[in-house]
């Protein structure tokens, strides 16, 4: 019973859709996709983690990476997270860091 | 042989509940030690929000231990419960690798995580191992729901 099973990741239409379990293992699948944006143009990164069911600081720390952009900083919108993501950007001092926005 | 064959859980209940989980050092079993934690907790009445925690606790311990693991390495995991103060219980998670290689202290955004998510968490290395744990207290909701005065 691996992360693996439970995790997908797609990109379309500029927006990074996570879904499953995003940690240590599939946390470099991100770092991927995110690489796969930036390398296409895009000036801000837009993840959707509506699907994300469990993240831990692997995968914050892939979130964190997309905001370098040289000696600038590129926003990233952190889309629909769950109130365990909230909690993990917060207990982290790191919710003013992203733009986090619900859909609902 | 695929790796997860070679996987193993053993338990012991006595004063104290501890399970244990053998796996290789990788981080692909992060998922099934979260699944080991979570079982633990809730067999002794842990709330959602207990769950959240320990479960990102369990996680980041595993990550740090894994990091001091070679190629072929293996990790044992034990989740042992005891009993806490006013019908609490305390749950104390220990990941182990044997491995010379001191990892070095946890990173900024894993101990503000294991600071926020638990009561006590450290970093014990020798010549021969590193083990990275936690403790949390884990109050029983069900102890409190059937409690009749």
């Amino acid at each position: 019973m691996s992360t693996d099973e439970v995790f997908a990741i797609e990109v379309a239409d500029g927006v990074i859709s996570v879904s499953g379990d995003l940690d240590a293992h599939t946390a470099p699948r991100l770092d991927e996709a995110i690489a796969e944006l930036i390398g296409s143009g895009a000036e801000r990164i837009v993840v959707d983690m509506a699907g994300v069911e469990f993240v831990d600081s692997s995968g914050l720390r892939s979130l964190i990476r997309a905001r370098a952009n040289g000696s600038d900083e590129r926003e990233v919108v952190v889309q629909d997270p769950s109130d365990s993501t909230i909690r993990l950007l917060d207990v982290t001092g790191m919710t003013e860091q992203f733009t986090v926005v619900s859909s609902t | 042989m695929s790796d997860m064959d070679t996987s193993s859980v053993s338990a012991r209940i006595g004063e104290s509940d501890i399970v244990r989980l053998d796996v290789p050092a990788s981080t692909e079993h992060l998922r099934l030690v979260r699944l080991l934690v979570s079982s633990v907790a809730t067999a002794h009445g842990a709330d959602l929000e207990d769950l959240e925690d320990l479960r990102l606790a369990a996680g980041e311990v595993c990550a740090h231990a894994i990091s001091a693991a070679g190629a072929h390495d293996r990790m044992s995991v034990s989740a042992a419960v005891s009993p806490g103060v006013d019908d609490a219980a305390l749950l104390t998670v220990r990941a182990s690798v044997d491995s010379a290689i001191d990892p070095g202290s946890l990173d900024e955004l894993s101990s503000m995580v294991l600071e926020a998510a638990t009561d006590r968490h450290g970093v014990d290395v020798d010549a021969v191992s590193v083990s990275a744990w936690f403790s949390r207290t884990v109050r029983s909701v069900r102890s409190t729901e059937l409690r009749v005065d």
